[in-house]
């Protein structure tokens, strides 16, 4: 599926957004491989220059963006999205169906209440083998999506170890607090939240450098 | 109280985003720039690798269709009108222009045209 060529009042067309890549300066492309290689730092699927590759092809034909959004912005979540679905898709890719995970063999029109599926709640008495090796890539999906959160986090806080602000700062970020009720959590001003703030996003920098270094 | 750690890789992700597209203090670094901006190229090289390709098996189905023609043209002319569009003149989602569901705009219809045309002369040269 192809984005508009021409576009429409809400959304950019292709031939827009290619302009605006084309008018990236030296600096804004400097963010952008920087976001490439803290996504790829964080979701380990993709080198930082394939993301940029595949997000720059997604934005120029198969995602669309409104007029209210930054290009800037787009791409940089274009990015995001195909690092976040690569890793999903690697784990499912690495763990491969064990049908000795099925108790019970799957017979037509079998309706009896069967065993349950751990990662949905449903029964499969009912399902074909098929259906319940989707299920279970979800599931490894899910656990993989939580491994790779938990192992972010537990990198974070050992990089911020001893350091309450920075510490507080993760805790504050990942409840969802913003602005005035983020440095009012983390008990600094605003441009000492900024200062702060930035020092989160270089981490990842620092957690991509060990990653290479080991 | 979130406690699941994906929604808490989305939020630090989204900060660490957030940030970077407004870091002042970014250094600027000419030799980074001019890598990305290389990639930029060979993605839009192959966009438009991957476009001539896929005109290419248009024109490869529109010629299978041209020997179903020959049994009955009135048919596969039909099949044909169908394929580019419906009565409303909406896009279909086998057509290679289609826009989510969204009505084909002459600009599309002039470029798929032109795809065509540059795929017939290629042919005529490998030919």
């Amino acid at each position: 599926m192809q984005q508009d060529v021409v576009g429409t009042d809400e959304r950019y067309s292709a031939a827009e957004i290619s302009a605006a890549l084309d008018g990236f300066d030296d600096l804004d492309w400097n963010r952008m491989n920087a976001i490439a290689r803290r996504l790829s730092a964080a979701f380990r699927s993709m080198t930082a220059d394939e993301l940029l590759s595949e997000g720059i092809v997604a934005v120029l034909t198969t995602r669309t963006c409104k007029r209210s959004v930054d290009p800037r912005a787009f791409l940089a979540e274009s990015m995001k999205s195909i690092a976040s679905n690569a890793s999903k898709k690697k784990a499912s890719s690495e763990v491969s169906f064990d049908p000795a995970l099925l108790d019970k063999p799957y017979r037509g029109d079998d309706r009896d209440e069967g065993p349950r599926d751990r990662a949905v709640g449903k029964t499969i008495a009912s399902k074909g083998i098929a259906d319940f090796a989707v299920d279970a890539n979800e599931l490894d999906r899910r656990e993989a999506a939580f491994e790779l959160a938990n192992r972010l986090q537990t990198e974070l806080d050992a990089l911020f170890a001893g350091d309450e602000e920075m510490r507080f700062l993760l805790e504050g970020v990942c409840e969802g607090l913003r602005g005035s009720e983020l440095s009012e959590f983390v008990g600094v001003d605003a441009a000492r939240l900024a200062t702060l703030r930035r020092r989160l996003a270089r981490a990842f920098d620092r957690i991509r450098e060990r990653e290479m270094a080991s | 109280m979130t406690s699941d750690p994906r929604e808490k890789l989305d939020r630090l992700v989204d900060l660490m985003i957030e940030e970077t597209l407004a870091d002042e203090v970014l250094t600027p670094d000419k030799a980074d720039a001019d890598k990305a901006k290389s990639i930029l190229e060979a993605a839009k090289r192959r966009i438009a690798r991957d476009r001539l390709v896929a005109a290419r098996q248009a024109v490869e189905a529109r010629k299978n269709g041209d020997r179903v023609v020959s049994l009955d043209l009135a048919r596969a002319r039909s099949e044909l009108q169908q394929a580019l569009s419906d009565k409303s003149g909406e896009a279909t989602p086998l057509m290679l222009a289609a826009r989510k569901g969204r009505v084909l705009s002459e600009r599309d219809k002039d470029g798929l045209a032109a795809d065509l045309e540059e795929l017939r002369k290629l042919e005529s040269d490998d030919t």
